[in-house]
């Protein structure tokens, strides 16, 4: 169906950028990232002890504790969304998972005959397959934060309540569930899985922290997901131009739930994962951790305004704050400059943004 | 009469693209200046350059204001010297009213506390001026794009404006209000304010101009004083699309089949005023093969006509039955329309047709995604081969179909959503102003495609403002008013008087339907 017709209109200003100018390089993550090697370089002069293998593994656990959260709440931002309820969320999901694990390890508890029973010297032992529990109780963990997911989404992409105002009652609301069920106390995950859990969630395996890996899955699932599927690009086009993909067919109303429960099972894993390496879910677990969360988004280049954003930028953002107060605590600078520097870093990250595209 | 304004030289690019090249440009006080070229010419460029939105040192080159050299920082230096523009987009805050749109910045106050009376007076006088009839408390947001250009002029209006600049003013307005916009410059001439008037409509810029500059590939290519010299409309497309148009519009040999599009008895509601009905039980038909025109003024009701019918993405209580292929479809949902073969291409191409950050293939590919990605993992292959067919096919001139659709032309963004429902394989398609704000080249691009989808055998609706183009494309035109049809033509028979009889016979007496409505509490006779 072509249009023969002879174009006599040459056009001379359409040139092609330069390399730089394109593509990853003149992304808000190309330059943060290009800034952390830097960091790392700096590092390695300014410190003997930074990279030991010690404390890369130290480096590599501490930024995995928020990085699986951060995939999530990158992808809510992508969809010109926020999640202030993530912090919450870990404490309520690592409690719920520790409290059905203790309660269910518990020889006679209503239900519990199904896991374990009281052999004749006293001892507790497994009734059923051997992990059984620990599947049950991360399970019933990220039961919940699918449910809060769910009551977010359903208020954000139904009721058209602002993502904001929605996720902050949200915070609050679970965070209070987190007290109402443990009466303020912290849980601590029991029983005979209790183990499994520990070496599931703190262990070390090939010399890298389980949760590392976790976060290195998680991620590459994220950028195929959101670069070579059809829910990518519909996660990219909400983004971008939410009405023009309403009219363009994509069920807005279903992505958008699909996405805030996405972030809260994310969350709601990162939570289980710490509290494995506390030993414990305290009810106070994870409180602001929402604002380290988005900060690392927001650093490695996810765009408030939506339409922007991936896995790398998110992993890149937690890694350059892990390496900050890693590398203060190193150099012996007093630590309380630490929240300064992140806060300079934020504002610097999103300015060498803007200052480039407006000389573009 | 004396210059008021010069601009020596002035040269501009943007990351590898220079966007002007040495432009001289003049006007004299009380002058209209019309400046044409194709989109992509530098037009908005070069009044971005005067207005100060780039800043004194962003570009090459000197600009005289009242014969002294200006740098200027930003645009309040050169609102400052009355120096106002009034872009494409406009610059209104939707959710506050008329009259604290109009006087945002610099509002009536007696000891720092704002003058509501007297905004309000100001508001209602320069409202009158532009020719609207809206109360100075009613929002923007509730007003159609054609209202917020008016009040976007009456501000302009109200800061002492010396030049006014206006980036296609009527692209979006209809026959009456263009008019009266025109005359509105055509006054402010006899006042000494000069204006400076971008437009792709040809015969305006005839009717106004004083002097008409051209515009193309960023360099001046023609300047005619229109007090001296024959305006010859060939000679302006010549100059700007370097290249003779014999026939603005390509032959059209039409083969039309059965009814493909049968719509019965459809009636929609207002959104927010749920008792106004703003489409009464219309019946609409579109054969195989048919081009069907869609003609009425702004307001008539032609593009919630369409937006309802497209999977009632625009409306309230909508009822009414439709026929595709001569089967009756579901069309309750967006999804449920492209389903079923309908495909709406909009008139507000920046705000609900592209993904402007995106690129061209992500663009063309959006709606048929399932197309290039079996089983839910996108072939990349097979995507770009779709998007590069489609780009080849539809001659979107972009740098690969990986540039951003934000970077593109008017013309060529219009192509790309034209590809994205293409490749939906619609068998009724419905163009919402095609041609809105794209240039001459274009536009005649345009109609060859809307002819070759006949061809193909779909049902093609356009809806247009622009009666000669209707007149020259279509094989049967409707003609809206008031939210029903009010007359019928064949192409061979239609004039544009008739349209306009048609419309203005059915035309009720302006507001007092609405009056009526509103006294009789929401019931209708």
């Amino acid at each position: 169906m072509a249009t023969p017709m002879e174009s006599p209109i040459t056009f001379t200003n359409i040139g092609k950028a330069k390399w730089w100018q394109s593509g990853f390089f003149a992304s808000q993550t190309g330059y943060v990232l290009i800034a952390l090697v830097a960091l790392f370089v700096v590092m390695n002069f300014a410190s003997p002890y930074f990279f030991t293998e010690g404390n890369m593994q130290n480096v590599a656990k501490n930024f995995s504790f928020i990085a699986i959260a951060t995939l999530g709440v990158t992808l809510v931002i992508i969809t010109a969304g926020i999640d202030l309820s993530v912090g919450s969320m870990m404490c309520f999901s690592a409690m719920i998972t520790s409290m059905v694990m203790t309660y269910i390890s518990t020889p006679g508890t209503p239900g519990a005959e199904w896991f374990v029973h009281l052999a004749a010297d006293g001892k507790t032992v497994v009734a059923n397959v051997p992990g059984l529990i620990l599947l049950v109780s991360v399970l019933a963990g990220l039961g919940v934060a699918l449910m809060v997911g769910l009551v977010n989404g359903f208020c954000i992409a139904v009721l058209g309540l602002s993502p904001f105002v929605t996720t902050l009652g949200m915070l609050s609301i679970v965070r209070g569930l987190g007290y109402v069920v443990s009466n303020g106390r912290g849980s601590f995950p029991g029983g005979p899985d209790a183990d499994y859990f520990y070496a599931l969630t703190s262990g070390v395996v090939l010399g890298m922290p389980v949760s590392f890996i976790y976060l290195v899955v998680l991620a590459v699932a994220m950028a195929v997901v959101l670069h070579h599927t059809s829910f990518g690009r519909h996660v990219f086009a909400l983004g971008g131009n939410e009405k023009a993909a309403a009219l363009t067919g994509i069920s807005v109303v279903r992505v958008k739930v699909e996405v805030y429960v996405i972030c809260a099972l994310a969350a709601g894993l990162q939570g289980i994962i710490i509290s494995g390496w506390l030993g414990s879910a305290p009810a106070n677990m994870a409180t602001s951790y929402e604002l380290n969360v988005i900060a690392a988004a927001v650093i490695g280049g996810a765009n408030l305004a939506g339409g922007v954003g991936g896995p790398l930028g998110a992993i890149v953002g937690c890694v350059l704050l892990e390496v900050i107060r890693n590398g203060l605590v190193l150099a012996q600078v007093n630590s309380y400059w630490q929240q300064t520097l992140v806060g300079v870093i934020i504002i610097a990250a999103v300015l060498v943004d803007r200052i480039r595209s407006r000389m573009a | 009469m004396t210059a008021m304004l010069e601009m020596r030289g002035v040269s501009k690019s943007f990351a590898g693209v220079q966007a002007l090249r040495d432009v001289n440009f003049m006007v004299e006080a009380g002058q209209i200046h019309a400046l044409v070229g194709e989109n992509g010419a530098g037009k908005s460029t070069l009044m971005k350059v005067l207005s100060g939105v780039y800043p004194h040192g962003d570009y090459e080159g000197t600009i005289v204001f009242d014969g002294e050299e200006q740098r200027f920082r930003d645009i309040n230096d050169s609102e400052a010297l009355g120096i106002i523009i009034i872009h494409q987009e406009l610059a209104l805050i939707p959710l506050m009213s008329i009259a604290e749109n109009i006087f945002l910045s610099h509002p009536p106050a007696r000891f720092g506390v704002i003058d509501r009376d007297a905004v309000y007076r100001r508001t209602r006088e320069l409202l009158a001026q532009v020719g609207l009839r809206e109360p100075p408390d009613a929002l923007i947001t509730d007003l159609g794009i054609g209202k917020q250009q008016l009040v976007e002029i009456a501000k302009a209006l109200s800061k002492r404006v010396r030049l006014l600049i206006l980036d296609e003013p009527t692209a979006s307005l209809n026959e009456t209000d263009s008019a009266a916009l025109l005359d509105r410059l055509m006054a402010f001439r006899q006042q000494g304010i000069a204006s400076i008037l971008i437009s792709h409509k040809l015969n305006e810029v005839a009717r106004v101009a004083d002097r008409i500059t051209i515009l193309r590939d960023g360099r001046t290519v023609d300047s005619i004083d229109c007090r001296t010299e024959q305006v010859e409309e060939d000679r302006i497309i010549r100059s700007m699309v370097d290249r003779d148009l014999a026939h603005r519009f390509p032959p059209r040999d039409a083969r039309i089949g059965d009814p493909v599009l049968v719509v019965e008895d459809w009636s929609v509601h207002h959104p927010l005023h749920p008792e106004r009905q703003v489409i009464k039980n219309v019946g609409f038909h579109v054969r195989r093969g048919e081009v069907v025109g869609i003609a009425g003024l702004m307001g008539a009701g032609r593009t919630e006509f369409a937006t309802s019918l497209f999977g009632r993405a625009w409306g309230y209580n909508i009822s009414g039955r439709v026929w595709l292929d001569g089967s009756e479809v579901d069309l309750s949902s967006v999804p449920a329309a492209i389903d079923a073969g309908l495909a709406y291409v909009t008139e507000d191409r920046k705000q609900l047709g592209l993904i402007l950050a995106d690129d061209v293939r992500k663009n063309i590919t959006l709606a048929s995604l399932s197309q290039v990605a079996p089983r839910w993992v996108i072939d990349d292959i097979r995507e770009l081969r779709a998007a590069s067919d489609y780009r080849n096919r539809m001659r979107i001139r972009c740098s690969d179909v990986y540039q951003e659709t934000g970077q593109l032309s008017g013309g060529n963004q219009q192509k790309v959503v034209l590809s994205k429902w293409l490749m939906t394989d619609p068998k009724v398609l419905i163009l919402d102003e095609p041609t809105r704000g794209i240039d001459v080249g274009a536009k005649y691009e345009m109609y060859c495609i809307i002819n070759e989808l006949a061809e193909a055998g779909r049902g093609v609706v356009v809806i247009s403002s622009e009666m000669p183009e209707l007149l020259g494309i279509c094989d049967r035109i409707c003609v809206m008013n008031d939210g029903a049809f009010v007359g019928e033509f064949a192409a061979s028979e239609a004039t544009q008087e008739k349209i306009m009889r048609a419309i203005m016979r059915n035309k009720p007496v302006q507001g007092s339907a609405e009056r009526n409505r509103m006294q009789m509490g929401g019931v209708r006779p």
